[in-house]
């Protein structure tokens, strides 16, 4: 099985975000860039299938947001092959639709049989790229996935629903799947072998014209008011009881 | 002048003496066999990094002997097992059996060198007169002493039976002890038994002689004769037979060392009622068992555990000349395979003898975690037995008995560890049981078998440069509360740079004793700074979980920036960041910005204050603690005395607990333990144990620590114990800071 | 029918009208109300009739019923969506961020060439856009955003509207699907429920967490009436698991689980890094502790100084009062 993996670099929160000067995105030149997380284990899918059925993986990914270290490591953790897509800005992710065209591009030619992608991101505003990567590959698509199952020509999808319920789904294969965790947590793979990785691996560069712009303008981006410490309540026992339910009741909780 | 001589062969007919010489070939190899089989299982290893080919090893060591504090090492751990001296009941033994069986061994050299070379070839005995008499005191006198020895450990194994002698796990079989301490006591029973006879026989002649009192000496020589006395030792010239025989007739004194030999002069006058027959069969039956008793001995030294008598002191030899506190790596992607563990680690397994002193003192086990090190080193012996007879290692490919984890070592064993180093401090025959773990936890690394909280820790440490998964920039909020503000070293040149390390930087309960020790520097005037945000974890842990590579990725990263930083000295409150720094950050045959530059911890700053009159404590604290050493602060750096001065200087009352400095028990969060999650089933941890121990001091309210991880630990433990209101966790640089007289006091 | 409604696609979770579908009512009230328009709810499924009542905060209920939509098919559910929009053509269509709304919503959008944002958590009319706060990166970072054209599509956060669940007089029409279905690439098997076991504190909207205040097992007891009266669990911080009063399941923290739920009230608990690594992200954290210095305190919505053991049976019955 030809699986081909997706994956894109986002904003790292640990670190702080700033707002460039625009107010309008994120200052870029300050962001620090991490593999987004079930784009991870979008990989971790991928490995585990090919090392329970054979087959090979492909990870693919715009050359943005510092990606090569992600993409040694997807080497080193055991990906086949690595093909990187120049954009225009290597500092600023594209938008979903836009990414999305860029992907299907790059992934068309690549003969997939599955394709795994993220189910999402925390910088997804203009849409979802893994849908949208399916629509554009005119390929059936399943996200918010834990676990998949290779079978004959379909796989087993377990999709997540509210309350721990998982709606066993068969998906025919070629298709897209929007992964929110694998199987198992993504594998950890010691710094000796990314270094290994570093020198032996090649990216192969795929050209792909760039896309549509959204159809959605952002006017400001701002941080939440700070969070305070926290307000404390005083009076009696029964004071502080009765000023808890009333919040409980001003926020819903008790109803 | 009394002139005789040690008697040759008494009473041993000479088909009995050719029969025992013709003994003497297959005995030899048989011993060389098992040599063999020995040197085949180290032949399994690595080399040994940074030294090449054993022979190398062997020059370069031997050489290091020429150096007074390692000869002075070598024999007093060799001959006086000093190693062992935490345990009174067990040195006495060893010394007991060890000496014993020495003096023994010698004498049986010696008479073997007057009869067969002196006697033999020169025709001349120099065990004879007073040196003879001297030779049978003594080798009465350790007999006895092997005899008590092997008493106390029959004693120990099969009466006393302490936990860690229970239910071992042994290379080659459980039974290897019995029959060694058996042939022992057998040893010495048989050679006191045979003397016994032997003087008996000695009394039978005199009695006949002082009867014929009234006769010549030459009918007093030809009575001898007629008693059966006939030369019996193979080339003994006829001549000295006869003058022998003629001094006992001119003497009426058979054996005049007799008396010189209390034990066997006490038993021949048992002996002496039997008749003249009786005495020398049984004579000669006894001689016969001591021989082969001998002989059984030789072969037990390749073929069971008493190789130990050859292995350790190659062992002690070999040691590396590096620091404790330094890991060497063989294999950077770990040991898979027994192979890949170096020659002299073989070798030390080969020592073992399964003694479980590791075992008691390990912290792990005793907690209840899966974790032995004896039986790790054990079930590694098992597979370099199997192992090296399926074939020696080299270019042939390993096979399935070559394999060292899964169902042989577990991984739990080996994340258990904490790397505390009790065991390798302990081991009276110098294996280094935390390496072999560290080795093997490479591999598992290299495999990504690995827990979760550990992999999260890696993860932080190696996109973020500390194990917390904080931002970096946010390395230096701990200072934001300091009234004056403290240098960014990066900047400025300072004396001190002061190498914060990953706990006292982010752990919340860390972060107020660090600010207590920065209040203490700045009153003091030190000029010291810190890297802020440039700093990233030191590595030691992250090392000793195996991550080799992301070791080198932090000291890479931590050099390029102390390369820049203009500083003197060092100094850190962590121990595993001081351990790493002044270990392993220099010395690794490359260049380092330490080089030459002191790296002290604060507790050796703050004594070192003291004495120069530096740091005056404003009044005395008039409390009853007790003091934890740190792991990688006592026993892999050897800094014991330092914070006990600063204690004292302070006007504390310091209780040590029982196991106090190299006998200190680890709090449970070395060698990475602290990042890993909880073992179910562990219901007490060390920590908490470790509190228990201090609750057992009378009136003692803290429990003080210099290491911020101790830090976390312990008052986790203390609150689990639920014993915050009797026992408060506080960090010398908290006391340190009160006794400055900065703050009013340190509330209980 | 009008170009001013605001559409909701309707959910069911187990049997029941999803909680995300009242909240997306309540929100659509408040834009309808702007706009001028309707509220249109509609809800796929083979049994959605017997669902449509609940749903009378609508002014329509447009229940699509076919055998085909019994289980989530994203095919059908997008093929359904897209005929019922452009046939409706309303302003803006509500969808949850859930499972059912990431496969849909995006999709949709792409085929109606509308725009769509994720992470919506208020929205109003601007002149002739509307007007989207959005959440972005994990809620560290806000963005208002110029919807301009119809119909927008609004992925929305749970919790972002109040819920509405008040009875009118809507209009259920029931429809067989407007368009062919059949079976497609994408096609559901079986639901697989949870293992029966200890419950699942991660799923709880109200959690009662307890410390080392609570001093003795016997005082669990209390904790525990006090969560059956919010209607939650208890849970714990690690010594309460470490000495054995609760299970590892209930230990809340690193080495246990990472809850968010609406309500987490912390009694007696300091509030170590490891734990507030867990629960940080609950929506609101009320935290109870003798200790004023307590880093609970620092990610605690409300605070209290005080002897858990002094104040839970005076809230037991406030809480009560408050119920009637």
């Amino acid at each position: 099985m030809n699986i081909v993996v997706v994956v894109r670099q986002v904003p790292d929160l640990i670190e702080p975000l700033e707002i460039a000067e625009s107010g309008t995105s994120l200052d870029f030149d300050e962001v620090s860039f991490l593999v987004n997380e079930t784009d991870d284990h979008a990989l971790e899918q991928a490995l585990l299938l090919k090392e329970a059925g054979g087959g090979t993986v492909t990870v693919v990914a715009l050359d943005c947001g510092e990606v090569d270290d992600t993409l040694y490591t997807a080497a080193a953790k055991g990906a086949d092959k690595i093909v990187k897509i120049p954009v225009e800005d290597e500092l600023r992710p594209p938008a979903p639709p836009a990414a999305a065209a860029l992907f299907a591009e790059a992934v068309k030619g690549l003969q997939a049989d599955l394709v795994l992608v993220g189910s999402s991101a925390h910088d997804e505003l203009e849409g979802m790229l893994a849908p949208l990567l399916a629509l554009k590959l005119q390929l059936p698509y399943v996200g918010v996935i834990r676990g998949v199952r290779a079978g004959d020509g379909s796989v087993t999808a377990f999709k997540e629903f509210p309350g721990a319920v998982m709606a066993k789904m068969n998906v025919k294969l070629p298709a897209v799947l929007g992964i929110l965790a694998a199987d198992q947590p993504p594998r950890y793979v010691p710094v000796s072998r990314i270094k290994a990785a570093t020198k032996s691996t090649e990216f192969e560069e795929v050209e792909v014209a760039a896309a549509a712009a959204p159809g959605v303008t952002v006017q400001r981006m701002y941080h939440p008011a700070a969070g305070e410490r926290a307000e404390m309540l005083e009076g009696s026992e029964e004071e502080v009881a009765a000023k808890i339910a009333e919040i409980l009741v001003e926020k819903g909780i008790l109803k | 002048m009394e002139s005789f001589a040690r008697p040759l062969c008494w009473n041993v007919p000479h088909w009995a003496e050719v029969t025992l010489y013709a003994m003497i070939p297959p005995v030899v190899i048989l011993f060389l066999i098992g040599l063999w089989w020995r040197i085949r299982k180290w032949r399994l290893g690595m080399p040994e990094p940074g030294d090449g080919k054993i022979l190398a090893t062997v020059v370069t060591r031997l050489k290091g002997l020429l150096s007074f504090a390692r000869l002075k090492e070598f024999v007093t751990t060799t001959f006086f097992q000093w190693r062992l001296s935490r345990d009174s009941f067990a040195t006495l033994m060893h010394l007991a059996i060890f000496w014993g069986m020495a003096v023994l061994f010698v004498g049986t050299a010696l008479a073997t060198l007057d009869q067969d070379f002196t006697s033999l070839l020169f025709d001349f005995q120099f065990l004879q007169g007073n040196v003879y008499r001297l030779y049978e005191l003594a080798l009465d006198g350790f007999g006895v002493v092997l005899i008590l020895g092997v008493t106390l450990a029959v004693y120990r194994r099969y009466a006393a039976r302490p936990e860690r002698l229970k239910a071992a796990v042994t290379g080659i079989s459980k039974w290897d002890t019995f029959p060694f301490l058996a042939i022992l006591l057998l040893i010495a029973v048989t050679g006191f038994v045979a003397e016994g006879l032997r003087i008996a026989e000695g009394f039978h002649l005199q009695q006949q002689l002082q009867a014929s009192a009234d006769r010549s000496v030459e009918e007093k020589v030809q009575l001898i004769e007629e008693l059966g006395v006939e030369r019996k030792a193979l080339f003994v010239g006829e001549e000295r037979h006869e003058a022998e025989l003629r001094r006992m007739a001119e003497q009426t004194n058979v054996f005049p060392a007799a008396a010189w030999a209390p034990v066997g002069y006490g038993l021949g006058k048992v002996f002496a009622p039997l008749s003249l027959g009786s005495i020398r069969t049984l004579h000669q039956l006894t001689w016969w068992l001591h021989a082969l008793l001998a002989f059984a001995f030789i072969l037990c030294v390749p073929f069971t555990k008493a190789w130990h008598l050859v292995s350790s002191p190659i062992n002690i030899l070999l040691r590396p000349v590096r620091p404790v506190g330094r890991l060497s790596v063989a294999v950077e992607a770990g040991a898979a395979q027994i192979g890949d563990l170096t020659w002299r680690q073989l070798l030390q397994i080969d020592s073992c003898t399964w003694c479980g002193k590791c075992q008691e003192v390990c912290p792990s086990h005793a907690t209840g975690f899966a974790l032995s090190p004896r039986s790790v080193v054990q079930k590694l012996d098992r597979v370099m037995i199997r192992a090296a007879a399926n074939g020696a290692g080299g270019s042939e490919e390993p096979d399935e008995t070559h394999r060292i984890h899964g169902d042989v070592i577990a991984a739990d064993e080996l994340w258990a560890c904490v790397t505390c180093r009790a065991c390798e401090d302990v081991c009276p025959v110098c294996i280094e049981q935390p390496q072999l773990v560290i080795d093997m936890r490479r591999h598992l690394i290299d495999q990504g078998e690995i827990d979760e909280g550990l992999q999260d820790a890696l993860m932080n440490v190696q996109r973020y440069g500390n194990s917390f998964g904080q931002s970096g920039r946010k390395r230096a909020q701990w200072t934001k509360s300091l009234e004056t503000a403290v240098k960014d070293a990066n900047k400025e040149e300072v004396e001190y740079l002061w190498f914060v390390g990953d706990y006292a930087s982010y752990d919340q309960r860390a972060q107020e004793p660090t600010r207590a020790t920065a209040r203490v520097f700045q009153q003091l005037g030190l000029d010291f700074g810190i890297l802020d945000a440039k700093e990233q974890n030191a590595g030691n842990d992250v090392r000793r979980v195996g991550e080799e590579g992301l070791f080198e990725l932090v000291q890479e990263k931590n050099c390029k920036v102390l390369e820049k930083a203009r500083f003197q000295k060092i100094v850190t409150t962590d121990p595993h960041t001081y351990n790493t720094l002044k270990n392993e950050y220099t010395g690794n045959g490359s260049e380092s910005p330490m080089d030459g530059r002191p790296i002290v911890h604060y507790t050796e700053l703050f004594d070192q204050l003291l004495r120069e009159g530096r740091l005056r404590p404003a009044r005395m604290l008039d409390y009853r603690v007790t003091y934890h050493d740190p792991c990688y602060l006592g026993r892999y750096n050897g800094i014991y005395d330092a914070p006990r001065n600063v204690l004292k200087a302070l006007g504390v009352k310091l209780v040590e607990m029982p196991r106090n400095r190299q006998n200190s028990f680890c709090c449970g969060a070395g060698g990475g333990r602290i990042w890993m999650k909880d073992v179910p089933g562990i219901e007490e941890r060390p920590a908490e144990v470790r509190i228990r121990e201090a609750l057992e001091l009378p009136d003692v309210g803290y429990f003080v620590v210099a290491c911020p991880k101790d830090l976390a630990m312990f008052q986790d433990a203390v609150k689990t114990v639920g014993a915050e209101d009797r026992l408060r966790v506080v960090d010398l640089g908290e006391l340190v800071f009160e006794a400055i007289g900065i703050r009013e006091e340190v509330k209980v | 029918m009008s170009a001013q409604d605001i559409l909701v696609v309707a959910e069911t979770n187990q049997d029941a009208p999803a909680d995300i579908t009242f909240e997306l009512l309540g929100g659509a009230r408040e834009l309808a109300g702007a706009t001028g328009g309707q509220v249109v709810a509609v809800l796929l499924g083979s049994d959605g009739v017997k669902h449509a009542a609940a749903l009378s905060a609508a002014d329509r209920i447009l229940v699509i019923d076919d055998p085909q939509l019994a289980a989530f098919s994203p095919d059908a559910y997008v093929a359904v969506l897209e005929h019922v929009i452009s046939a409706e053509g309303p302003r803006a269509v509500l969808v949850g961020c859930t499972t059912i709304g990431y496969d849909v919503a995006p999709t949709l959008a792409a085929k109606l060439n509308a725009p769509v944002v994720n992470g919506c958590k208020a929205v109003a009319v601007e002149g002739d856009a509307l007007k989207v706060t959005c959440g972005l990166c994990g809620g560290k970072i806000l963005a208002d955003v110029a919807v301009a054209g119809s119909p927008a599509i609004l992925m929305t956060l749970p919790g972002s509207f109040r819920p509405s669940e008040a009875a009118g007089q809507a209009q259920v029409e029931t429809k067989a699907s407007p368009v062919p279905l059949q079976p497609g690439a994408v096609t559901f098997e079986q639901m697989i429920m949870p293992e029966a076991g200890d419950v699942d504190i991660m799923q709880q909207d109200v959690l009662v967490a307890i410390g080392r205040g609570i001093q003795q097992e016997g005082n669990i007891e209390m904790a525990q009436e006090l969560a059956e009266t919010l209607g939650g669990e208890l849970a714990a911080s690690r010594p309460i698991v470490d000495q054995g009063w609760l299970p590892t399941t209930r230990q809340v923290g690193k080495s246990g689980m990472i809850v968010k739920p609406k309500l987490y009230l912390a009694l007696g608990i300091s509030g170590a890094p490891e734990h507030q690594e867990g629960m940080s992200g609950s929506d609101v954290i009320i935290a109870v502790n003798t200790d004023p210095s307590a880093p609970i305190f620092d990610v605690a919505h409300y605070g209290v100084e005080m002897d858990l053991l002094d104040l839970v049976e005076p809230l037991v019955e406030a809480i009560n009062a408050k119920k009637g």
